[in-house]
């Protein structure tokens, strides 16, 4: 792989946010500088990568020229000044048609307003930079997109970036910018930052507002950030909580910051391995990377999680059928126009009963209680966030246990259950052996994001987690 | 004989059939051939695993959580 990144200036695109925040309000680069280092850098490897699809340079740098004029007039800036981010292309952005990884949504007029995270990130003086590749309405795990063209996995380039917001991954594997912002109703943060070697945050439900974003299935939809540290993770969550009368599914929990608290450690803490369910089915390096992160954080315990097999049944059944239904007037008009392997499962979930789904929602209740009883007696749980590692571009099955499966829907088997109850998770990565990352899922009690990103910082800090920027 | 010594079994393919074929025309979806194939494997996996749900015993009374609350 070649690319003429030889300058100054690249250093700062490919620098984490916090270390571009710190140097832009310090005035030791202007955000001009690494606006314009990390639109170079986009320009180069975008021919391979293929993360973004829209790149909004001219706003870029309308907003970097603010942020540097800003500190110019003695403003304090804010904790994300300067550092460029991108968004999963579901997210509104002011000009542009949100197409949520479709053909369809291309004739829908542009966006009139940003999406409410999109809003917070600029208003705490980050840099909007473009628009990221995705699946087809978010219903993938692959990275692939039949209009786009698959993300690439920035460490393989013939491999998947993992979906759905495999943009997002890629796009800060390769370093085109330090942060960007996914959606994850079954696993599309936690996939994607296993897959591309990157820390992640899925947030509990109802934490960020989804406000202005193209959803998915209002049950299980979740916004959260990609970064290569999980201090980075902490800031943009941060600067992102707060309340928004636009999401009817926002929390009224007060803001509580995890930032200050990042470094407080693992001592105390009751960490346990998830067993049965979450250890089979999966390649052995998939468990390997959980076994290194327990040995690093002295977790010797595994727990049960029971009925989680019937956990990841139920959000396959409200995952069809909330999903087919929010584009039962799409499937009508313009079926031609769907990638064929999401338009015939919506199809599909049109035929649902409404027993079915009723059962499964019931369900989802049974499950949350029984991981609270659980979380009385751990304080985070450990868990693989897919059962290998990244496969090649237009894999369509693998072997798991001896049993060949349908790719597509099983790289996310060890993500569905812990979203179907909302549970925050920090995927972190862990490399085994040398091969391509893979990631642990560190899962915490409902608000308790702090708690996965010590763990996660933890693991950083004892070398067992890492997110390098892949080699160009 | 109660209910729940006498669960709903799983649907059987022409079950599944008639739904898929209810639902394309409920919709007015312009279908074709081979669209139908892949649609009718997915409604067998969302069928496999509702009925996976359907198994465990939930009581009359219990909520659904259509907007839920961690």
């Amino acid at each position: 792989m070649t690319a003429d990144l030889s300058t100054d200036a690249a250093s700062y695109a490919t620098a984490p946010a916090h270390e571009i925040a710190a140097a832009v309000k310090a005035g030791t680069v202007t955000a001009r500088a690494v606006t314009e280092a990390c639109l170079a850098r986009i320009a180069a490897l975008e021919p391979q990568v293929n993360a973004f699809t829209d790149v909004t340079a001219a706003r870029a740098l309308a907003k970097a020229d603010a942020v540097d004029a800003a500190r110019a007039a003695g403003r304090e800036l804010g904790r994300l000044a300067g550092v460029p981010f991108a968004v999963k292309n579901l997210f509104d952005v002011a000009g542009l048609p949100t197409r949520a990884g479709s053909k369809i949504n291309r004739d829908l007029a542009p966006a009139s307003r940003d999406a409410t995270l999109v809003e917070r990130l600029e208003a705490a003086d980050a840099v909007l930079v473009g628009a990221l590749n995705m699946g087809e309405y978010a219903y993938d795990f692959t990275g692939e997109n039949a209009h786009d063209g698959p993300s690439r996995n920035p460490h393989a380039l013939g491999h998947m970036s993992g979906g759905s917001s495999g943009g997002s991954g890629a796009a800060v594997a390769a370093g085109e910018v330090p942060l960007a912002l996914g959606s994850d109703t079954n696993g599309s943060i936690r996939v994607p930052s296993a897959l591309c070697g990157l820390f992640g945050l899925k947030p509990t439900y109802g934490r960020l507002s989804r406000s202005r974003t193209f959803p998915f299935v209002a049950s299980l939809d979740h916004l959260g950030p990609f970064a290569r540290s999980p201090l980075d993770l902490a800031l943009a969550y941060d600067a992102m909580q707060g309340e928004d009368p636009d999401d009817p599914a926002l929390t009224a929990r007060p803001y509580e910051a995890v930032s200050p608290v990042l470094e407080a450690g693992v001592d105390g803490l009751r960490i346990a391995v998830a067993g049965g369910y979450f250890r089979a089915r999966g390649m052995p390096e998939a468990f390997a990377a959980v076994d290194i992160a327990a040995a690093a954080l002295g977790a010797t315990r595994t727990v049960e999680i029971a009925e989680a097999a019937r956990a990841r049944a139920a959000a396959y059944v409200i995952t069809a059928a909330e999903g087919a239904a929010l584009h039962a007037g799409r499937l009508h008009a313009r079926p031609g126009d769907f990638d064929p392997a999401v338009r015939d499962r919506l199809i599909a979930g049109l035929a649902i009963p409404a027993a079915w789904v009723t059962a499964a929602q019931k369900f989802r209740r049974v499950f949350r209680a029984r991981m609270l009883a659980l979380f009385d007696e751990v304080d985070v749980l450990l868990a693989p966030a897919t059962p290998c590692r990244a496969p090649e571009l237009g894999q369509k099955t693998f072997v798991l246990d001896g049993e060949t499966l349908l790719v597509r829907p099983n790289l996310g088997l060890f993500t569905q259950p812990i979203s179907f109850v909302g549970l925050p998770v920090a995927a972190v990565p862990v490399w085994v052996d040398g091969g391509l990352p893979l990631g642990v899922q560190v899962i915490a009690p409902p608000w308790r994001e702090d708690l996965a990103l010590r763990v996660a910082r933890a693991l950083e800090v004892r070398g067992v987690a890492k997110a390098p920027v892949a080699p160009f | 004989m109660s209910v729940s010594e006498t669960p709903i079994p799983p649907p059987e393919e022409r079950d599944l059939e008639r739904m898929l074929d209810g639902a394309v025309g409920a919709f007015a979806i312009p279908m074709q051939g081979e669209w139908h194939r892949e649609a009718m494997a997915y409604l067998r996996n969302v069928a496999d695993a509702a009925h996976f749900v359907m198994a465990f015993p939930l009581e009359d009374e219990a909520e659904p959580a259509p907007v839920y609350r961690p």
